[in-house]
């Protein structure tokens, strides 16, 4: 694929790489779309070629291709995740045993601690 | 093969309302100083639901005494480690009351459904890939042994990781999306007691290390006492396979009786 660079200058103008230009046929004046894949990737093209229709493509092929967790990504961006309604309407009554009163030396014994720590980072 | 070795054995279907051990994909959050992280400006679209990158946003201005905060924000799958009593704590309270105040069960548990002012938020850690672990050693988090973390399991629907519960956070129930997978229930049983293992009871590991020990057989024994007056048994079990070693402090003088109070 071909790739070019050009410069940000003030207030974010830019230029079109001449080749570019001349292939999508951009005239002076023409509109240009530009899509937020992510904070500092864009889709960019003519706005007569409408980049915002295959930016999710895009941002799915980016997205599971450089995840870490790409069955969880591939799973998300073809909706089969279910989701699952989550304000209780299917709550159900649960009764837990009831554990008896503990004392406070039961506590005690059950939350004493050894003085294990080897260092500590102190506040500053 | 084991719960941790086997998805068949580690993942289940899911229950009918959220449950601990239900993965999710879920914001969560770390609260930092303000600088520790680079602000960007709000808003932002939103980070990509793998938790692979986040948003840093500072919470508000001013230079008073108090350190200036920033809120790091993630999108990812996370585990819900609430206790499933926790989880509809409210929710159980309030048809207690409505039985009590004479409503029938049926009728208690549909007003009780209806009120989303119970149980408004659940406890949830993020499951993060194992390149992120920092000072552990990773066959330790995957055997479920590492203090603080609890392994995910390679499975059909969901991918190896670990989850990080030193990242636990209260979450809103309408912000979680999923279930992607549910843990089974010896899984969750293992997520239990690594949550608190983690959170209260760092020391009951001493506990599980004579639990181990029990049915071995004693090989070979040999008492000290070390250099702080203590009793140092070393137990050999099973011919070498495995080792314990018990410690007794010294036994303390009884001090002179205190004027009490008296009750």
């Amino acid at each position: 694929m071909r790739t070019f660079t050009t410069l940000a200058r003030e207030r974010g103008v830019t230029t079109i790489p001449v080749d570019l230009r001349q292939t999508a046929d951009v005239q002076p004046e023409a509109e240009l779309t530009w899509v937020e894949i992510s904070p500092c990737f864009w889709l960019v093209g003519p706005a007569r070629c409408h980049p915002e229709e295959v930016a999710p493509l895009v941002a799915g092929a980016l997205l599971s291709g450089r995840s870490a967790f790409p069955k969880l990504m591939s799973r998300l961006l073809s909706g089969e995740v279910p989701q699952r309604v989550g304000r209780g309407h299917k709550r159900q009554r649960r009764l837990p045993p009831q554990a008896s009163p503990m004392t406070e030396e039961q506590m005690v014994t059950l939350g004493a601690t050894s003085p294990s720590v080897r260092h500590r980072r102190g506040r500053e | 093969m084991g719960v941790l070795d086997d998805p068949a054995l580690y993942y289940a279907p899911p229950q009918d309302d959220w449950a601990q051990g239900d993965i999710v994909v879920v914001p969560t959050v770390v609260l930092r100083a303000r600088g520790e992280r680079t602000a960007a400006v709000y808003p932002q679209p939103a980070p990509p639901p793998d938790g692979s990158s986040s948003v840093v946003y500072d919470l508000w201005a001013g230079d008073g005494p108090l350190p200036a905060s920033a809120a790091e924000c993630w999108l990812g799958p996370a585990v819900v480690v609430s206790d499933d009593c926790a989880i509809d704590k409210e929710f159980n309270a309030r048809v207690d009351e409505l039985l009590a105040a004479g409503c029938a069960e049926a009728e208690a548990i549909e007003v009780a459904r209806q009120d989303e002012s119970l149980d408004r938020t659940l406890l949830v850690a993020p499951v993060l890939p194992y390149g992120q672990l920092r000072f552990t050693r990773e066959d330790a988090v995957r055997t479920a042994q590492a203090v603080g973390y609890f392994p995910v399991v390679d499975g059909p629907e969901m991918d190896e990781g670990y989850v990080d519960l030193g990242r636990i956070v209260p979450v809103s129930r309408h912000l979680l999306f999923g279930p992607v997978a549910c843990l089974s229930e010896g899984a969750r049983s293992i997520l239990r007691w690594k949550v608190a293992q983690y959170c209260a009871a760092r020391n009951l590991s001493v506990d599980a290390q004579i639990a181990a020990a029990v049915g071995r057989t004693i090989t070979r024994m040999q008492a000290v006492e070390d250099s702080k007056r203590r009793l140092v048994v070393d137990l050999e079990l099973d011919g070498g396979a495995a080792r314990l070693r018990l410690r007794q402090e010294p036994r303390k003088e009884e001090a002179p009786p205190a004027r009490g109070r008296g009750r």
